[in-house]
């Protein structure tokens, strides 16, 4: 069917007319773009899409899965993701180069139980690592805390085999003995830790920054794509609400969170429920405190460790990305 | 030479080839006898080319038997060397790896094998030309280097199918000259093929006429004019007696099988 | 000579332009680095010698796992040109390795090679061997079955027509065939090196895209291209050489 400009700006207008009638401004249903995948930080913003807290404030999300965060990060400056959740380190490393497409404008959840560095028998502690061969997933939390136990325990670099391995890849890698060690998050985490013989060296709350800020290697945060939020601010706010409606439910009712979020993530209800209960849920009372307080400044030194380990050239000015407006 | 059994060199037992309802051959019988250069003279589609593959063994027949040299025809067998219009020299080797080439399949050792391919590249007049490829070569040094390996490799029968049909009237001369020369000189069985009677007078002892649909011997006729075949010898009386024979019996066939395609 | 230094002028001109529309900040960095930016990355890993292990460490996996599957390629793929049994036995196992990608190989190899160079190696095997056996078998094809006969007439059984024959036969197309493959094991191994590597070239593009250096991406694609250009220019020397009779 061909439209000529005429009919074209005829229909849009009836169009337009109609809609304006129908209902009230507020209540037509806008859509904002989410980058996801089964980690649990994204499960706030997916139990408050399946329990109905977005649609009572009118907003339909659009899920759109990444299975890394680079992914993610470059459909954020691409403008392909409006909001989402992502780990610090990808963040950062943008951050670094000047990206100023995004703002952090939520910190969901501390996960700091749910991954760490796990070791074959025989190794019993991080200063064994001399030598061996250490599986991780580059570019991620494990990669930092990995590098941050070795430098701890007085390993140079160098001195122990460090390897990219993808998350799924690791405990297979371990149980064949191919790697001495491995780092993970959960639910690969867990997994290895089920293999007989094996032991845990070190989780995120030997990281040292977590002795002093209570900043994990790799923490995840909310961010925005700031073109869209500019345009949609009262969205925005609207989206959090229902957003931290759900971290509520995480929280407070860990069994029939879990129960809504199997389907999703395909973990068994035992593994569910130490992914939900393993993480400290943060509310919405408590951001302005995190996003102005202690937490960013480790954030700062977070980056700044990432800039002596040569993962990034130089550390960005964190709370420049925060904007606290929102919440 | 290879031992010689009593009896004809080649025997044409009954030879039948068809493909499918087309008759290339039919109810061939000849003997040739060792020494003989014979020649195979038709037009095109009459079965000489067909009647030397499986002579060769590169075909196999639908009715009959051939034996050479005693053994039964079943597969190829280097005992009847063949020389092809488009010369089939290995273009990645030298003149003088060609023409060891079948002596290498044989497994004579390199520095021998490599004496003999030189005599047989001088013979053919090609004396330092070993170290060229074949692309370097006119057509004419081409067949000359096809000729050399065939000889080389010592086999009871030669046969050459339209040897010379693509080279100039100067060079076809001269080689045809030299294969008599080496005719003589080696006593070899030979049987050629050709559209030229005058090539057939000029070479053969004994001449087969050929004819199509189906292809079979139509006339056998014995060359008895004098060696060497000189310009007097082809200027002779008796040699247009031939020609007129041959022409006669040819010219019938031919308007017989274009009559036969007009259907 | 002139046509030379018009390529010359050509390559010059487009950096010069990438060079201005960066600085002139018509461009985010992120999205299209310098190249001044990328030179300046080689001249850091020059000068903290990064640089060469990881050329050098791409190449001997490239290197290894193509001649490797072409050793193995040439006299099997002969070998199934001339033989319609054995094609047939062969076929369907070949149709099954061909449209699979070097990548969905990463799983079985780990577990069978485990985080070893060999492993590399196997990825870079499997994404040439087939291709390049179609490469062989179709060369053998256009063998000119004259040259099989006359063969067969001085004497040559099936081996040796095979080696003295159509191996010399098809080399030519087998060799041009063969420099398509080496780029597709330039392929294999940036997949390779995805996982359980620390250098090489695929790595130093990955790891940059993590962290959103993409001058080391641009470097790291600059040094794949050069690389395979100047293998390409070897591999011409070869099959001139090889092919001399050709003139």
């Amino acid at each position: 069917m061909t439209l000529n400009r005429r009919s074209f700006i005829q229909q849009s207008a009836a169009a337009s007319f109609a809609g304006a009638l129908s209902l009230p401004s507020w209540a037509a249903v806008a859509t904002i773009k989410y980058g996801g995948s089964p980690w649990l930080g994204h499960y706030p913003a997916h139990l408050a899409m399946a329990e109905g807290y977005l649609k009572e404030v009118g907003i339909t999300q659009d899920w759109q899965s990444f299975a890394t965060s680079s992914a993610r990060m470059s459909a954020f400056m691409s403008g392909g993701v409006d909001i989402g959740c992502a780990g610090i380190v990808s963040a950062l490393a943008l951050m670094s180069r000047g990206a100023k497409q995004f703002a952090i404008i939520a910190i969901p959840e501390n996960f700091g139980r749910v991954e760490g560095l796990v070791a074959r028998k025989g190794i019993d502690s991080v200063a064994d690592l001399k030598g061996k061969k250490i599986g991780v997933t580059f570019a991620s939390s494990t990669h930092l805390l990995v590098l941050d136990v070795l430098e701890q325990a007085g390993i140079k670099p160098g001195e122990a085999d460090v390897l990219n391995i993808p998350g799924p890849e690791l405990h297979g890698a371990i149980k064949t003995g191919q790697i001495d060690a491995a780092a993970a998050w959960t639910p690969h985490f867990d997994n290895i830790l089920r293999e007989p013989g094996v032991k845990l060296l070190a989780d995120d709350s030997q990281f040292s920054l977590y002795k002093s800020f209570k900043v994990t290697p790799g923490p995840d945060v909310l961010l925005v794509r700031r073109e869209f939020a500019a345009k949609n601010g009262d969205l925005v706010k609207r989206y959090l609400s229902a957003y931290f409606k759900a971290s509520d439910l995480l929280r407070e009712q860990p069994e029939k969170a879990s129960q809504a979020l199997l389907k999703f993530t395909g973990l068994t209800m035992k593994e569910q429920m130490s992914a939900v209960t393993g993480s400290d849920w943060y509310p919405q009372a408590q951001q302005k405190e995190l996003l102005t307080g202690e937490f960013v400044q480790g954030l700062q030194k977070l980056a700044e460790m990432l800039v002596k380990h040569k993962q990034i050239d130089k550390a960005p000015v964190v709370k420049d990305w925060i904007d606290a407006s929102f919440v | 030479m290879n031992a010689q059994h009593k009896g004809p060199m080649i025997s044409i037992q009954g030879i039948a080839k068809h493909y499918g309802d087309f008759k290339a051959l039919e109810r061939v019988d000849l003997e040739i006898e060792k020494g003989e250069f014979v020649v195979l003279l038709g037009a095109s589609g009459c079965g000489k080319s067909t009647l030397l593959n499986l002579v060769t063994g590169f075909d196999k027949p639908t009715a009959g038997r051939i034996v050479v040299n005693g053994r039964e025809v079943n597969k190829v067998d280097p005992h009847c060397g063949m020389v092809f219009q488009q010369y089939a020299l290995f273009p990645w080797l030298t003149v003088l790896d060609n023409v060891a080439f079948g002596l290498k399949m044989k497994g004579i050792a390199k520095a021998e094998r490599l004496q003999v391919a030189r005599r047989f590249i001088d013979m053919v007049g090609l004396q330092g030309f070993e170290d060229k490829y074949p692309n370097a070569l006119s057509g004419g040094m081409r067949q000359r280097v096809s000729i050399a390996r065939v000889l080389a490799n010592d086999p009871d029968v030669i046969l050459l199918d339209e040897p010379f049909a693509a080279l100039d009237a100067m060079t076809r001369q001269v080689l045809q000259d030299e294969l008599l020369q080496i005719y003589e000189k080696s006593k070899k069985t030979i049987i050629f093929i050709t559209h030229s009677i005058d090539e057939a007078l000029l070479l053969s002892t004994r001449m087969l006429i050929m004819s199509a649909r189906p292809g079979r011997v139509v006339t056998d006729i014995r060359n008895d004019l004098p060696m060497p075949r000189n310009a007097q010898v082809q200027l002779s009386p008796r040699y247009n007696e031939l020609k007129g024979q041959i022409w006669d019996t040819v010219q019938s066939e031919v308007m017989r099988s274009l009559q036969a395609t007009r259907h | 000579m002139a046509l030379a230094a018009t390529s010359a002028a050509s390559v010059l001109l487009f950096i010069a332009v990438w060079e201005a529309v960066c600085r002139a900040g018509l461009v985010d960095p992120i999205f299209l680095p310098p190249p001044s930016a990328a030179l300046g990355k080689a001249a850091a890993m020059l000068g903290d010698g990064t640089f060469w292990p990881h050329i050098l460490a791409s190449a001997r996996r490239v290197m290894i796992g193509f001649l490797a599957a072409t050793a193995v390629a040439i006299p099997l793929g002969i070998f199934l040109g001339t033989s319609s049994y054995a094609r047939a036995a062969f076929d369907p196992i070949l149709s099954f390795l061909r449209p699979l990608p070097s990548m969905s190989w990463i799983p079985l190899s780990l577990l069978w090679f485990g985080i070893t160079e060999t492993q590399k190696y196997s990825i870079v095997f499997m994404g040439c061997f087939a291709p390049a056996m179609v490469y062989v078998i179709e060369a053998t094809r256009n063998v000119d079955p004259l040259l099989v006969r006359a063969a067969q007439n001085l004497g040559a059984n099936r081996w040796q027509v095979m080696k003295e024959v159509i191996l010399p036969g098809s080399l030519s197309q087998i060799l041009s065939g063969f420099k398509v493959i080496l780029g597709l094991a330039w392929t294999c191994v940036i997949a390779a090196e995805l996982v359980a590597a620390r250098e090489g070239l695929g790595f130093l593009i990955m790891n940059g895209k993590e962290f959103f250096q993409t001058e080391v991406v641009v470097l790291g694609m600059v040094l794949i291209s050069t690389t395979v250009l100047i293998t390409d220019f070897f591999f011409r020397l070869i099959e001139n050489w090889v092919l001399r009779w050709k003139q």
